[in-house]
């Protein structure tokens, strides 16, 4: 039983206060990484369901507002969809994922997951040409 | 259309008509006298008509009907047929025959459709002849008739109508007048409003107030408040009739009606002769912010409503109106408005023998927090836990067992209905407050302010509320800074600091960088998130070209800014400016004073351009600035001015004053030199046309374009080496690390078709081998699951130049066509 620490960093510099998840197995791909931590998000969510989801990507038919994504009608979230957002996202640059010191690029690595491990969630910016 | 004529010809022309006694030939020429004079009757135009009016009743009755049969000649344009049924109307005075009468009917429903007309048009004629018809006039017809007539001044026949016009008591068309008439059925009701019409002034009279007390007395101040505010939370909403928008009005379906403008000034000075309650203070908070909001090419959309409610929010003895006004003097930049809340808390300061500062202090209130943060609120079994986190508060509850719950338990809202909307009101208040409070103390830097210890602790660390955001920030106890940690005040080395005399907002500049980054690594271990940048806030020295040039500073001059972004962003960091308009008229540059240290700071700007429509907005406000240098006087020294289409600043020097020199950059306390530089460098970085990707082309005759590849390509702002350092942590870190460095400017790429070099302030991109620039943008719309990045995240730019470097760093893998091509 290892307790991960997930940390948002902003480009500012700024690192977002970091929650830990409990993490049973020693290794883990990093598929299975983003999976929980969304399923994690999306449990909370649920549990309160309050108007402005935070987490890590944006859910269907919601829209961004200062803190999150506001949720137009009062409604659970499917964590499995979410899931498959974010896998799309990772796969497309639209965050970043550093264990430890190192990115991570491809989702069916497998990597060690020490106790006291950081895994720290970089957001980018999609973009087109002109 | 014919030619135009000048009066005395038509009289002539007019005269041998009439000799000739064909009406019909007198209707044409009639007619062409109405083009002539637009259907405005006044000065000779006058003794043009009288010539018609003074025939005898038969001549006139066939007149009328030559004109009745050329009525299809007014065509489809609302006031073009209500000229030509004005002149039927007034040819056919005594007379009983109306042969116009539906058309007039409809002519009058069109023209209820319009904001205004003009009071020389006559068109009382039309609506005189509809009551004298035995047909009292629309609801919509009133309104259009009392909105004319506040522009009538000189026109004494129609205000007069206006004034006998008492049915509806308010105009139709908004959505909170008409909720106010459905409620105000009552005599009693009905005299309030029609009272508070009569708020013509710009502040109550003691006369008015007696009345105003009066119909309290009778009403019942408990019913008339809760009818107010409600009333009040519809204002602003869109308009239930839309007006018809002439090519050369100002957004008008977005103003308020100007007639049940003055009935909300009068019903604000109401709300501020009950008993104090803090629902309204809200609304008059509230009312105040909805006024101010903007309409295009009209500015704030009623400034008079505005000052209504802070004149009302003066009036009421009650800490909530206090905290309201405190709240808005942070909020509102409007200067006019801004003054009043300015007066209102000198006022309220002197009455208490405070300074202006302390009053500010003083007025923040707790909203019912008990301890820094935190509340519980018990309803019955159930435990409401209020939290502030970050700059929101947040609601929690735990059930009777203390066991937490994720939502409203029913019983709370079965049997505390009233408390929990409270509750809910006032954690917006806090919200609200808390960014205020934070806007606030981020203007302390320049505020020269010192505190006792125990006041300060009072008011600031373990204030309920203002503690949230002190205890993020670092302060300066008798020299030694300290920041709050684990329940205490921390020094650098964690040592707990319990006493002090003399307390100071910290500022890095005149600290050393290394104590600088030893703070940051402090916040850092201690997780403490600032309110906003302090540890890392940039820092602006004075370079060796501006020791050269002494009195003004080059740094950020031959800029070109969107002009209407910079005057917004100018105005919330408490600079002044005056939008510049492509007219043959002069302005101040953008000036911020700073009392506190006997200075002002200008930024000398131009507009640019001439061609109208192309360089400037269709009300004629220039659509781009140009900078110049950032100066520093004695804050009373005479005004500078400059045309607003450029040329020389000039100084306004009345009744044999001396000229003033600007004052040597060298003798600016180092701090005040920094916040003043960042705030300029923050309106360049923000409203530089430089930062649009899409201006490649130089925008408008390519006139830009020289200046536009400077700023894409030139030296590094502060912001863009602060971004540097940021990189240099950052990229050893990432998979493309091995493809990537840093040099000068640039953050280089190596890709597989050509190495990219892409720019730390602009995020630009250009090719090997020849600097070819390479267009990429952000998407501003992503269809595909984008993690979205949101202003606040810290720094965009720096998201775009990962992104960029990213997908370059792959550039076999491109798919994007638009982006293939470039390549």
């Amino acid at each position: 039983m290892a307790i991960v620490t997930f940390v948002d960093e902003t480009t500012a510099g700024e690192r977002r206060a970091g929650w830990g998840l409990e993490i049973a197995e020693e290794r883990l791909t990093v598929r299975e990484l983003i999976r929980r931590r969304v399923f994690q998000e999306v449990a909370e969510f649920n549990a309160r369901t309050p108007k402005v989801f935070q987490g890590l990507v944006q859910p269907e038919d919601t829209e961004r507002v200062l803190n999150g994504y506001a949720v137009r009608t009062p409604r659970r979230i499917d964590p499995e969809a979410q899931t498959a957002l974010a896998l799309r996202a990772f796969a497309g640059n639209g965050f970043l994922v550093l264990v430890g010191d190192r990115q991570i690029t491809d989702p069916d690595e497998e990597i060690e997951l020490p106790l006291g491990t950081e895994i720290t969630f970089l957001k980018l910016v999609p973009l087109v040409g002109s | 259309m014919s030619a135009f004529r000048s009066p005395r010809s038509h009289t002539d022309r007019l005269r041998n008509r009439i000799e000739d006694g064909d009406m019909g030939r007198v209707a044409d020429e009639a007619l062409r006298v109405m083009d002539s004079s637009r259907g405005a009757w006044g000065g000779s135009w006058q003794q043009v008509l009288d010539q018609l009016r003074e025939l005898p009743a038969e001549r006139r009755r066939a007149l009328l009907y030559a004109l009745a049969d050329r009525f299809g000649q007014a065509g489809d344009e609302t006031e073009a047929r209500c000229r030509h049924l004005a002149l039927c109307g007034m040819v056919s005075e005594g007379l009983t025959d109306d042969p116009l009468a539906a058309e007039r009917h409809r002519a009058l429903a069109d023209l209820a459709r319009h904001q205004s007309f003009w009071y020389a048009a006559r068109f009382d004629v039309l609506f005189r002849a509809e009551l004298a018809a035995g047909r009292p006039l629309p609801a919509p017809v009133v309104a259009v008739v009392r909105r004319a007539a506040l522009d009538a001044y000189r026109a004494g026949d129609l205000t007069e109508l206006a004034g006998q016009l008492t049915d509806p008591v308010l105009n139709v068309g908004e959505e909170w007048a008409e909720q106010a008439m459905r409620d105000a059925a009552a005599p009693d009701w009905q005299a309030l409003l029609a009272h508070a019409l009569t708020a013509t002034a710009s502040k109550p009279t003691a006369k008015w107030d007696k009345g105003a007390r009066a119909l309290l007395d009778t009403l019942g101040p408990d019913d008339v408040r809760e009818r107010l505010h409600s009333w009040l939370a519809l204002v602003g909403r869109p308009r239930t009739l839309l007006l018809e928008r002439q090519a050369w009005q100002p957004d008008i379906n977005n103003a308020y009606d100007p007639y049940n403008a003055t009935a909300l000034r009068g019903l604000a000075w109401l709300l501020s002769l009950l008993p104090p309650h803090p629902d309204t203070a809200r609304a008059l908070g509230a009312l105040v912010e909805t006024s101010l909001k903007k309409a295009a090419g009209l500015g704030p959309r009623n400034p008079k409503v505005a000052n209504a409610g802070v004149v009302a929010l003066a009036r009421i003895d009650s800490e909530a109106a206090l905290a309201e006004l405190a709240r808005l003097a942070t909020r509102v930049t409007y200067k006019n408005t801004a003054k009043l809340l300015d007066t209102a808390l000198e006022t309220r300061a002197t009455a208490l023998g405070l300074s202006r500062e302390e009053i500010e202090e003083l007025a923040v209130p707790a909203y019912g927090l008990t301890e820094v943060g935190r509340a519980e609120h018990r309803f019955g079994e159930v435990t409401a836990l209020l939290e502030v986190q970050g700059t929101r508060a947040v609601l929690g509850w735990r059930n009777a067992a203390g066991k937490p719950v994720k939502s409203v338990p029913a019983a709370v809202k079965r049997d505390h209905a009233e408390e929990l909307k409270e509750l809910k009101a006032g954690l917006k208040d806090i919200d609200k407050m808390l960014s205020a409070q934070s806007e606030r103390l981020d203007r302390q830097f320049l505020a020269r302010r010192t505190w006792s210890y125990t006041t300060w602790r009072e008011r600031y660390l373990d204030h309920p509320l203002v503690g949230t955001l002190a205890r993020r920030l670092l302060w300066t106890v008798d020299g030694t800074t300290a920041g709050f940690a684990d329940g205490e005040l921390r020094t650098l080395t964690d040592d707990p600091l319990t006493q002090g005399t003399r307390v100071e907002l910290w500022h890095p500049a005149g600290h050393e960088p290394a104590e600088i980054v030893a703070w940051r690594d402090w916040l850092e271990r201690h997780a403490v998130t600032q309110p906003f940048k302090q540890a890392h806030r940039e820092i602006y020295l004075l370079t060796d070209a501006e020791r050269t040039t002494g009195s003004y500073s080059n740094r950020f001059a031959a800029h070109i800014l969107r002009q209407h972004q910079f005057h917004s962003l100018a105005a919330v960091r408490g600079w002044r400016n005056k939008l510049r308009l492509c007219v043959d008229d002069s302005a101040p540059p953008a000036t911020r004073e700073l009392p506190q240290w006997g200075l002002r700071a200008e930024y000398w700007i131009e507009g640019d351009g001439e061609d109208y429509g192309v360089d400037t907005t269709d009300s004629g406000s220039y659509l781009r600035l140009r900078t110049d240098q950032v100066r520093f006087y004695p804050i009373d020294a005479p005004q500078n001015s400059a045309h607003c289409s450029g040329g020389e600043y000039g100084m306004w020097l009345r009744d044999g004053q001396d000229p003033v020199d600007p004052l040597p950059l060298a003798d600016i306390p180092p701090l005040v030199l920094s916040e003043v530089l960042r705030d300029v460098d923050l309106f360049v970085g923000v409203a530089s046309i430089g930062n649009d990707p899409t201006w490649q082309d130089g925008g408008p005759g390519g006139r830009f374009r020289e200046y536009w590849t400077s700023y894409g390509f030139g030296e590094l702002n502060q912001s863009a080496e602060t971004r540097r350092a940021l990189l240099q942590r950052l990229i050893p870190r990432l998979a493309i690390a091995d493809r990537c460095t840093l040099e000068g400017r640039f953050l280089h790429v190596k890709g597989e078709r050509h190495t990219y070099k892409i720019h730390l302030g602009s995020g630009n991109i250009l090719m090997t081998p020849n600097d070819q620039y390479l267009c990429i943008v952000p998407k501003s719309d992503p269809a595909a699951p984008g993690t979205g990045y949101l202003p606040f995240e810290g720094d965009r730019m720096l998201a775009v130049i990962l992104s960029k470097a990213m997908l370059l760093a792959a550039d076999t893998k491109i798919t994007d066509p638009t982006i293939l091509s470039q390549l």
